[in-house]
C-alpha cells in the first residue's frame, strides 16, 4: 500500500459530498466550485470534477441551466434536484457520524 | 521555429504554437477514449474542453502571447491525466488490483487492470483482428505476428488454418486495454542506411550493432569467401541465398514508417504514450534520444558502409529485376533456351514496331499487377496504411492499361496477319521402286539438316514447335496422305500453304519453305518435320505431302510419328482463333498394304513371309 493510493482512497469518497454541498449553498458553474475547493485547502484534480458532475446529472440528482457570460461561452450553472437534496441530507448525516467517529480515535492518542 | 495556430477551444480563440498543439490534440484524443466508454461521455469532454479554454484564457490574459508546450503541462497536471482521473473517480473499489500490481507488473500506467484475455482486436484489424488480438495479448508489435503467421502458413498452410481456428474461437473485444505499446519504426536518428537496424535495436532495447551485424553478416560472409574462392565476388551475392536478408531488408524498409513524431519514438520504445510521458519527453526530446556525436574518423567510417551497402542494394535490385523477366520468360515456357526473347517474338510477330509493342505491353500488364500484389501483402502484413499517391496510381494505372490495349493491338494485327491463305503444290521426283514395295520411313536430321537415317533411337516428341537451336525453328506442321495414283506410277508431291495479311504475304511465307526427303532404292525417307526461314514468323506454315500409289502396287511404313496422319490448320476468323485436326486415315507400321481398287487393302502373313528377303535392312531391328 502506498501513501498516495489511499489518500487518494480517502478524498474519492468526500468529493461528491463537498460537490454537492457547494451546490446546495448556491447556484455554481463548474470553476466556481473548483475555486471555492481551493480556497477551502481541498484541492482536486480539476479532470475528476466534470465526471463526477456528469454521474450526478445523470443520476437526477443534479439539474443544470445554461447562463449568457460576460467574459466567455455561456456557463452551465449547477443546482440540487429533489432527490439531490434528499441524496445530500443522508450524506451529511453519515460525515458527521464518520467526522466524529474519526476524530475521536485520532484525537485519543495525542502522542501519534 | 515554431508555427501559431489558432484554435476554437468550446468557443474560445486561442492561440497556440504547434508542438503544443500536437500535444493538446493528443491529450484530449486520450481523454476522448477514454471516456467513450461511459453515458454522457461527450458531454464531460465539452466541459473538460471548456475549462481547458478557461485555463488557456486566463494564461493569455498575463500577457503570454500564445499557448506553449510548458502550458499544456501545466494545463495537464491541473486536469490530470485519463489514468489520474480515473484512478480518484473510479466507482468499483480498487484493493483488487492493488495486490495485482504490487505481484505481477510494474507497470507505471497505475490502476488500469482488467484479467487478460485472448480476444480479437478491433482497433489492430486487418482481416479478422486475430493478430492484432494476439500481439495485444503478448503486448508486440502485430506486424511481428502477422509476420510470424505468413511464416506458419508457408509451412503447408497451417497458419492459414490456425488464424480461422481462432477467428471463429475468439470473441471480438469489447473494450481494449490501453497497454504501454510497443511498435517497430525506422529510427530516423541513429540510421545507417534506412533505420531499420536501429529501429529493431530500439524497440528490442539491444545496441543498434546487434541487428546491423545479423543483417550484415551472410553479405560479408559470402563476400570474403567469394574473393578466396574465386575472385567473382558478386556471383555468389545474385545467386546465393542471400537476398532473403536483403529482401527482408528491404521489405521493412519499405513497409515499416518513420519515427518522426514524440509519441512515435516513445511507441518505438515501448514507452506508454500518456501526457505526462509525452511532455516529459518532449522536454528531454534534446537530451536523450538525440544521436551521439561520432568523430571523423567514425562517421567517415559510416559513410563508406553507407556507399558500399547501397551498392549492393543497386546490384541485388537488378538482380531482382532480372529474377522478374525471367519468371515472366517461364510464362512463355521458353525459359529452356538461352536466346529465348528473340526467337519467339520473331516468330509470333511480323514487324519490329509489332514486337517491341508486344513486349513492353506484355512487360506493363504484368509487372505492374505483380508490384501491387507485392505492395498489398507488405500492407497486410504490416499493417500500416500507407499513403500511395495518387500520382503513382494514376501513372501504375495508365501503364497497366497501356500495356492491356497493346496486348489487344498486337493481338489483333497478328489475327489480321491470317487473313488470307495461299497454297501451291509442288510435285517432287519419285523413282518408281524396282520390287513394286516402297517402304516409307521417318528421316533422322541433325542439326545441319543431314540426314542420318540408320539411327532409330530418336524421340517422339515432335508435337508442334521445337528450337533446333537457338534460332531455328522447326515446325511439325506436316502430314501425309497415301491415295490411289490415277496412273500406273508412284507420285509424291507436297502442298506448301501459309497465311498472310495479303495473297502476296502468304505467297512470300509459304514458297521458301524446304521440303527435305531422300530417297534409297525402294526406301523414300521423309521429315518429321521444316525449319521456317530466318525472320519468318509463324503464320501457319503448313506441309501437306501426297504419296500416290498406283493400283495393284505395294506400300509399308516404318515408324512414322502418329502425328503425320493428321492435317492441322490454324485459321483466325472474326478475332478467334481456332486450330483445326483433320485425321487421314493411318496405316499400321511394318504392314504392307497393297493399292486395290477401292484404296488400300491390308496383305495378310502369306504375303509378307514371301516378301520378307527384300527388306533386309529390317532385319537389323
Amino acid at each position: 500500500m502506498n501513501t498516495e493510493n489511499t489518500q487518494s482512497q480517502m478524498r474519492k469518497g468526500v468529493l461528491e459530498f463537498c460537490i454537492l454541498s457547494i451546490i446546495r449553498q448556491s447556484e455554481v458553474y463548474p470553476s466556481e466550485i473548483i475555486e471555492q475547493m481551493k480556497n477551502a485547502g481541498l484541492s482536486i484534480l480539476e479532470g475528476t470534477l466534470y465526471p463526477l458532475l456528469t454521474r450526478l446529472k445523470n443520476a437526477e440528482l443534479l439539474s443544470y441551466r445554461w447562463e449568457e457570460s460576460a467574459s466567455g461561452p455561456p456557463r452551465k450553472y449547477f443546482s440540487l434536484t429533489e432527490k439531490g437534496a434528499a441524496f445530500y441530507l443522508e450524506l451529511e448525516s453519515t460525515w458527521k457520524q464518520l467526522a466524529d467517529a474519526v476524530n475521536q480515535l485520532t484525537q485519543a492518542r495525542p502522542g501519534s | 521555429m515554431n508555427k501559431i495556430i489558432n484554435i476554437n477551444l468550446a468557443g474560445r480563440l486561442i492561440p497556440i504554437d504547434e508542438s503544443a498543439y500536437d500535444l493538446l490534440r493528443d491529450y484530449l484524443n486520450r481523454l476522448k477514449a477514454f471516456f467513450s466508454r461511459e453515458e454522457g461521455g461527450d458531454e464531460i469532454l465539452q466541459d473538460m474542453e471548456d475549462r481547458i479554454g478557461e485555463l488557456f484564457q486566463d494564461k493569455l490574459k498575463k500577457n503570454s502571447p500564445c499557448i506553449t508546450a510548458a502550458d499544456i503541462s501545466e494545463m495537464i497536471t491541473i486536469m490530470g491525466s485519463p489514468e489520474q482521473i480515473e484512478n480518484e473517480t473510479a466507482e468499483e473499489a480498487q484493493p483488487k488490483s492493488e495486490q495485482r500490481k504490487a505481484g505481477n507488473d510494474h507497470q507505471a500506467s497505475a490502476g488500469r487492470t482488467r484479467q487478460r484475455h485472448l480476444f480479437r482486436s478491433k482497433k489492430e484489424q486487418m482481416v479478422g483482428g486475430v493478430c492484432g488480438g494476439l500481439a495485444s495479448y503478448f503486448n508486440i508489435d502485430p506486424s511481428i505476428v502477422r509476420v510470424a503467421l505468413v511464416l506458419i502458413t508457408l509451412a503447408w498452410g497451417t497458419g492459414l488454418i490456425v488464424y480461422l481456428i481462432l477467428w471463429a474461437l475468439l470473441p471480438l473485444a469489447e473494450e481494449e486495454p490501453n497497454l504501454p505499446k510497443r511498435r517497430l519504426y525506422r529510427n530516423p536518428r541513429q540510421k545507417v542506411v534506412g533505420g531499420v537496424c536501429s529501429g529493431i535495436a530500439a524497440y528490442a532495447n539491444i545496441d543498434p550493432i546487434i541487428p546491423r551485424v545479423v543483417f550484415a553478416a551472410p553479405l560479408l560472409g559470402i563476400i570474403f569467401f567469394g574473393i578466396l574462392d574465386n575472385g567473382i565476388f558478386f556471383f555468389p551475392v545474385l545467386v546465393g541465398g542471400l537476398p532473403t536478408l536483403v529482401l527482408l531488408y528491404i521489405i521493412l524498409w519499405a513497409s515499416l514508417p518513420e519515427a518522426t513524431t514524440v509519441a512515435e519514438k516513445l511507441e518505438m520504445r515501448g514507452g506508454t504514450v500518456d501526457v505526462q510521458s509525452l511532455s516529459q519527453a518532449m522536454k528531454s526530446n534534446e537530451e536523450g534520444i538525440v544521436p551521439v556525436r561520432r568523430s571523423g574518423l567514425r562517421s567517415a567510417f559510416s559513410l563508406l558502409i553507407k556507399i558500399f551497402v547501397f551498392f549492393i542494394l543497386g546490384i541485388i535490385l537488378l538482380a531482382l529485376a532480372g529474377i522478374i523477366v525471367a519468371v515472366i520468360a517461364t510464362f512463355f515456357g521458353l525459359a529452356t533456351t538461352s536466346a529465348f526473347l528473340f526467337p519467339l517474338s520473331g516468330l509470333i510477330t511480323e514487324s519490329e514496331t509489332q514486337k517491341w509493342v508486344l513486349w513492353i505491353s506484355v512487360v506493363l500488364a504484368l509487372v505492374l499487377p505483380f508490384i501491387t500484389i507485392i505492395r498489398l501483402l507488405v500492407r497486410l502484413v504490416t499493417g500500416r496504411k500507407k499513403k500511395t499517391s495518387k500520382l503513382y496510381n494514376a501513372i501504375a494505372g495508365i501503364l497497366f492499361s497501356a500495356g492491356v490495349f497493346g496486348v489487344f493491338w498486337v493481338a489483333s494485327s497478328i489475327g489480321r496477319d491470317f487473313k488470307t491463305s495461299y497454297r501451291k503444290t509442288y510435285p517432287l521426283s519419285l523413282a518408281q521402286p524396282t520390287n513394286d514395295t516402297l517402304t516409307i520411313r521417318q528421316m533422322i536430321m541433325d542439326d545441319g539438316g543431314e540426314v542420318d537415317g540408320e539411327e532409330m533411337g530418336w524421340d517422339h516428341e515432335t508435337e508442334g514447335i521445337r528450337f533446333r537451336d537457338d534460332t531455328t525453328i522447326a515446325i511439325s506442321n506436316l502430314s501425309l496422305r497415301i491415295r490411289k495414283s490415277p496412273d500406273s506410277l508412284y507420285h509424291l508431291e507436297v502442298q506448301k500453304s501459309a497465311y498472310g495479311k495479303n495473297s502476296r504475304r502468304a505467297q512470300l511465307l509459304a514458297e521458301p519453305l524446304q521440303f527435305i526427303y531422300k530417297q534409297e532404292g525402294n526406301v523414300l525417307y521423309l521429315p518429321k518435320d521444316f525449319t521456317l526461314p530466318k525472320g519468318h514468323p509463324f503464320r501457319g506454315q503448313k506441309m501437306r505431302v501426297e504419296l500416290q500409289v498406283p493400283e495393284g502396287k505395294v506400300f509399308r511404313t516404318e515408324d512414322l510419328v502418329d502425328n503425320y496422319y493428321t492435317d492441322r490448320s490454324f485459321v483466325v476468323k472474326r478475332g478467334k482463333f481456332r486450330y483445326e485436326a483433320n485425321n487421314y486415315p493411318s496405316w499400321d507400321d511394318d504392314n504392307y498394304y497393297k493399292m486395290g481398287k477401292d484404296g488400300p487393302v491390308d496383305q495378310d502373313e502369306r504375303f509378307k513371309d514371301t516378301d520378307n528377303k527384300d527388306t533386309t535392312d529390317n532385319g537389323d531391328r
